[in-house]
Formats: structure tokens, C-alpha cells, sequence
């Protein structure tokens, strides 16, 4: 039978268990990336791809010179950019949300700020990603519109059914699968992060 | 003095005892690193943060906690590495006293997650005052605390040694 004075003193009796080339080789690791700082790495990645994107297609359209027949081809691409642009503004406010977190602050208030994030994700999942897919692809449609006027019919029927039939299998099969099993890792994530800050407050 | 030349002593002066908490914490080597690692990239990170209104070795154990609290299983429970080489081919009476180590931690990680950290905190010493400013707990519910996790870590461990 030990007292918790012995365990103590085992404990004391631990030395150092990293080397000093360990203790060098992780202090010049300071360039690396924390958990925190890859999801924002994430979000930040995801901007700047999406204005970029949104840049090129704007570049095609005002110096492309297409001479695309109808004004609604033109409106298409403009369309396109602009959702491109509103989900790299919700990326970047996203990013700021994560960067808002305190790591220096007390555990139960940083445990609260990732609940916090992981509840904002877990409502923006349910939205975000079928209005960003559904809107893209009401603007693809409406671009696409003013290109197959006066193309062979075939053709267009072909690609039509094709292009629906993705879409469908994407948004009802796909992207529910996806929903649910973001919903299963955040609700896990949370319900985590719950139990450690009631572990806290408890007596 | 240099910010660069102040990260490299605070990393020196605390990393053994981060890695210990970070150690009892996951009871795995690799994660022990990896948190260690996590920990001192925010400490960089956050460096202008500091205040003053505590001294570093709180500030720096409080990074460390909420770095272990955030850090998520991913589906994997707590395993104890016991493969560690340092528990093998030692001479019998270092063997058994890494053995007791060994012991120490594996109860530790039968702990709850915030209850193995402020044992941990006990474990180094640190009085409980710095305890309850570094997890963010009045120092009553604090004791009250302390009390229960000694109690139930000593019949862990005795269990243990039983078997």
C-alpha cells in the first residue's frame, strides 16, 4: 500500500526523459504548424483559391473577347464570380473565427471558444455547402444557356442529362453523406469538449 | 534581449516538464511529443500576448493544459507505451523503480482528462495557487478537487501494484 507521498516522490524521481539534441531539434521547429494554425491554413488556402478563380473568370470575361451573342452568358460568368467571391468572404470570416481563439486564456473559456467554432461549423455545414452548390450551378446553367444556342441538338441533350444526372447524384447521395458524417465528427468533437468543461466545473 | 534567445531559454527551462504533463496526459510518447511541440509553437506564437500579470512557468503550463484539453482522440483511447526502451534491459533495482514510473503513469491515465492534469500539477509541487490560476478554478473548488483526485489515484495505483 502507497501513499500519495510516496507517489509523489516517484514521481520526482523522473528526470528528463527528452535529449538535449531532442529539446534543440523541437525548438527550431517553432516554423511549424499548430493544430489551430492548419485549420486557418485551410480556410486562408480556400480564399485564395476562390478569388483567384473568381479573378480569372472576370479577366476572361472583360478581355477574352468571346463576343458571346447574349448578355445572360456574360451574366453567368458574372454570377459565377460573385459566389465565388461570398464563399471566400465566409472562408475568411471562418479563418478570423479560429483566430479568435485564445490559447492563453483559461481552459474552461478556450474549451468554450472551440465548442463555440465547432457549433458555428456544425450550423454552416447544414447551410453553406448546398446553397455554394446549388447557386454555382444555377449560374453554370444560365452560362451554359447562352454557349449551346445554335449547337446540334444532340449534343446538348447528351450533355444536359449527363450534367443533371451528376448533380442529382452529387447533391442527394454524395452531399448527404458528407453532411451526415460531418455532423457525426462535430457532434463527437463537441460533445468531447462538453465533457471536459464539465469535468472542470464539477466539485 | 532578443525574442529568439528568449523562446530557447524558456524552451530549455520548461520542456522536460511539459513533456511529463503532456506524457501523463496521453500516456503515449508520440502524442507527448507532438503536444510538447504544440505547446511551444503557440507559446511562440503568442509571445506578445504575455502580460507580466503571472510569471512564465504559469503562463506556459496554462498553454500547455488548454493544448492538451483541445487536442481531440480521433476515435483512439488513451494506450499506455510501455514499449518505451528505457523499461527494458535495465539493472533490477532501476527496473523496478522505472516500473513504478510506469505504474505512476499508467494510473494517472486512468484519470479523467482535467483530473490528470491538475494531479500532474500537484505531482510537480506547484502550490495551489498557481494550480487554480493556471486551470482557472477558485482555489476552494480547487482543494476540494485535489482531495478526491489524490484519493482515487492512490487506489488506482495501489490496485495496480496488487495485480
Amino acid at each position: 500500500m502507497k501513499d500519495f507521498d510516496l507517489l509523489k516522490d516517484s514521481w520526482n524521481s523522473t528526470g528528463s526523459r527528452i535529449s538535449e539534441n531532442e529539446i534543440k531539434k523541437i525548438a527550431n521547429k517553432k516554423n511549424k504548424k499548430s493544430n489551430k494554425m492548419k485549420l486557418q491554413h485551410q480556410q486562408s488556402l480556400g480564399a485564395i483559391l476562390l478569388i483567384s478563380t473568381a479573378i480569372f473568370i472576370a479577366g476572361l470575361g472583360i478581355f477574352g473577347n468571346f463576343n458571346f451573342e447574349y448578355w445572360y452568358t456574360y451574366f453567368g460568368m458574372a454570377l459565377i464570380c460573385l459566389i465565388c467571391l461570398a464563399e471566400a468572404g465566409i472562408m475568411l470570416f471562418t479563418f478570423k473565427k479560429i483566430k479568435d481563439i485564445d490559447e492563453t486564456a483559461s481552459p474552461i473559456i478556450h474549451l468554450e471558444q472551440w465548442n463555440d467554432y465547432y457549433l458555428f461549423r456544425k450550423k454552416q455545414a447544414k447551410w453553406n455547402m448546398p446553397l455554394y452548390y446549388i447557386a454555382l450551378n444555377l449560374a453554370i446553367i444560365i452560362y451554359a444557356s447562352g454557349i449551346f444556342v445554335g449547337r446540334p441538338w444532340k449534343g446538348i441533350i447528351i450533355f444536359t442529362v449527363v450534367y443533371i444526372a451528376w448533380m442529382l447524384f452529387a447533391y442527394f447521395y454524395l452531399g448527404k453523406k458528407t453532411l451526415k458524417k460531418e455532423d457525426d465528427r462535430l457532434n463527437g468533437i463537441m460533445s468531447e469538449l462538453k465533457s471536459k468543461i464539465s469535468q472542470i466545473n464539477q466539485e | 534581449m532578443e525574442i529568439n534567445t528568449d523562446f530557447k531559454e524558456l524552451y530549455k527551462t520548461n520542456s522536460n516538464a511539459v513533456y511529463k504533463l503532456c506524457l501523463g496526459y496521453t500516456g503515449d510518447t508520440a502524442l507527448a511529443h507532438d503536444l510538447l511541440q504544440e505547446t511551444f509553437i503557440t507559446v511562440w506564437n503568442n509571445l506578445n500576448k504575455f502580460r507580466g500579470d503571472s510569471n512564465w512557468n504559469t503562463w506556459i503550463y496554462r498553454i500547455t493544459v488548454n493544448t492538451c484539453l483541445s487536442y481531440l482522440r480521433k476515435k483512439k483511447e488513451i494506450t499506455y507505451d510501455i514499449s518505451n526502451p528505457i523499461f527494458s534491459n535495465l539493472p533490477e533495482e532501476i527496473n523496478y523503480k522505472e516500473q513504478e514510473i510506469s505504474l505512476l503513469y499508467k494510473s494517472i491515465s486512468c484519470l479523467q482528462e482535467t483530473d490528470r492534469l491538475i494531479i500532474m500539477l500537484v505531482l510537480e509541487d506547484k502550490p495551489y495557487e498557481e494550480i487554480s490560476e493556471i486551470i482557472g478554478i477558485s482555489a476552494n473548488n480547487l482543494r476540494v478537487k485535489i482531495h478526491r483526485i489524490k484519493k482515487q489515484l492512490t487506489e488506482i495505483y495501489n490496485n495496480y501494484e496488487r495485480l
